[in-house]
């Protein structure tokens, strides 16, 4: 006769001593998850910040306006009044520099502010040994743009003869002070072709810009994309001819264009000498996004 | 003579687990005792209600961690 043990746990022991374990396993897998997380974002924050240095090393020129001293930075003559319009600007004379308000600038860096009023082209200021680049139709414009306050069209930088921004410009559109769309010029033999799209950029927000032109050598056909928060919002394949204006050129950023005021702010400003592609345009949006209080879509 | 057997089927222990009387099994489940032995319960079947108790709670709160911690 078999002898039957009565040793042994019960149902609900067992559910006991399982769910006990349940729950520190589960307390455990947490704990471990959100370190992983945390990890992910540092080394993803790393790797878009080793990707920002790369691609703004290739530029001909960067403005990250951090380590640039205010005088330096903008010593654009003011055309009208010395009335500081945004609160924690300081007006110098007839120029125009920058303080580290930390309202105004996130985490204390440096920003530009746009401010131009009045005349035609007022409110900018000239960066030289840029028209190799601009010449050559293959380059790259990628800037940081939070608009403020328009009451006309303006300028975020432009190249061209003399005292106008005709030949490259990335201009924001105004409609009722916002900016409804972004007209860009490019440049063909000694004047420009003309293009435009339609766009929705808040007030008070950051946005990444960027306008890339690609001619390639032996055909006339250029392709010209402009992205918005590392998106391309416009294709553009106009026909282009060789740049053949021999007068003296000017890049410039900022500005006003055709009276009235812009208000805004840039940042991160540079000029490549190749057409970026997409995902180079992605990366630096991507890499700037955090800081400038943007999740990345 | 007959052996002197006593059969309890007829007077479970209203105090005990229905399933142990069902089973023929008379020793008390080693938590419930202790239980019992801390003076949280006094009774087997109370003992079975905090033991449900607390896995309901600890399962409960796993599924809290994992999901939503």
């Amino acid at each position: 006769m078999a002898i039957r043990s009565t040793k042994g746990f019960t149902l609900i022991e067992l559910l006991v001593v399982i769910s006990i374990v349940s729950l520190l396993s589960s307390v455990v897998v947490a704990s471990v998850s959100s370190a992983r997380q945390k990890a992910n974002v540092a080394a993803g924050q790393q790797f878009s910040g080793s990707v920002k240095r790369s691609l703004y090393d290739q530029a001909a020129i960067f403005f990250d306006f951090d380590t640039m001293s205010a005088i330096n930075l903008v010593s654009f003559q003011q055309n009208q009044g010395g009335s500081n319009i945004v609160t924690g600007f300081t007006n110098l004379g007839n120029n125009i520099s920058l303080v580290t308000d930390t309202d105004l600038y996130r985490r204390g860096k440096y920003i530009y502010i746009l401010q131009a009023i009045g005349n035609n082209f007022s409110g900018r200021f000239t960066v030289t040994g840029l028209d190799t680049v601009m010449q050559s139709q293959n380059f790259t414009l990628s800037v940081w743009y939070k608009p403020d306050l328009l009451s006309n069209d303006g300028y975020i930088s432009g190249w061209g003869n003399g005292a106008n921004a005709l030949h490259f410009n990335l201009r924001p559109i105004n409609s009722g002070g916002n900016v409804s769309a972004l007209a860009i010029n490019i440049p063909s033999e000694n004047s420009a072709l003309t293009n435009s799209v339609s766009v929705n950029l808040p007030k008070g927000q950051w946005v990444h810009l960027a306008v890339s032109m690609r001619k390639p050598v032996g055909n006339s056909v250029a392709d010209v994309n402009v992205y918005v928060n590392g998106r391309s919002v416009l294709l553009w394949k106009p026909i282009v001819f060789p740049y053949t204006d021999s007068s003296g050129d000017t890049f410039m950023v900022g500005g006003q264009y055709g009276g009235g005021y812009q208000l805004g702010y840039l940042d991160d400003l540079g000029v490549f000498s190749t057409a970026l592609t997409a995902m180079d345009v992605r990366a630096i949006y991507a890499a700037g996004a955090t800081e400038h209080g943007l999740a990345i879509k | 003579m007959p052996p002197d057997v006593q059969f309890n089927e007829q007077r479970p222990d209203l105090n005990s687990f229905k399933s142990r009387s069902i089973l023929g099994d008379s020793a008390t489940p080693g938590m419930a005792r202790l239980l019992m032995k801390w003076g949280i319960v006094k009774s087997e079947k109370a003992a079975g209600m905090v033991l449900v108790a607390i896995t309901i709670l600890s399962f409960g709160a796993s599924i809290y961690f994992f999901f939503f911690a």
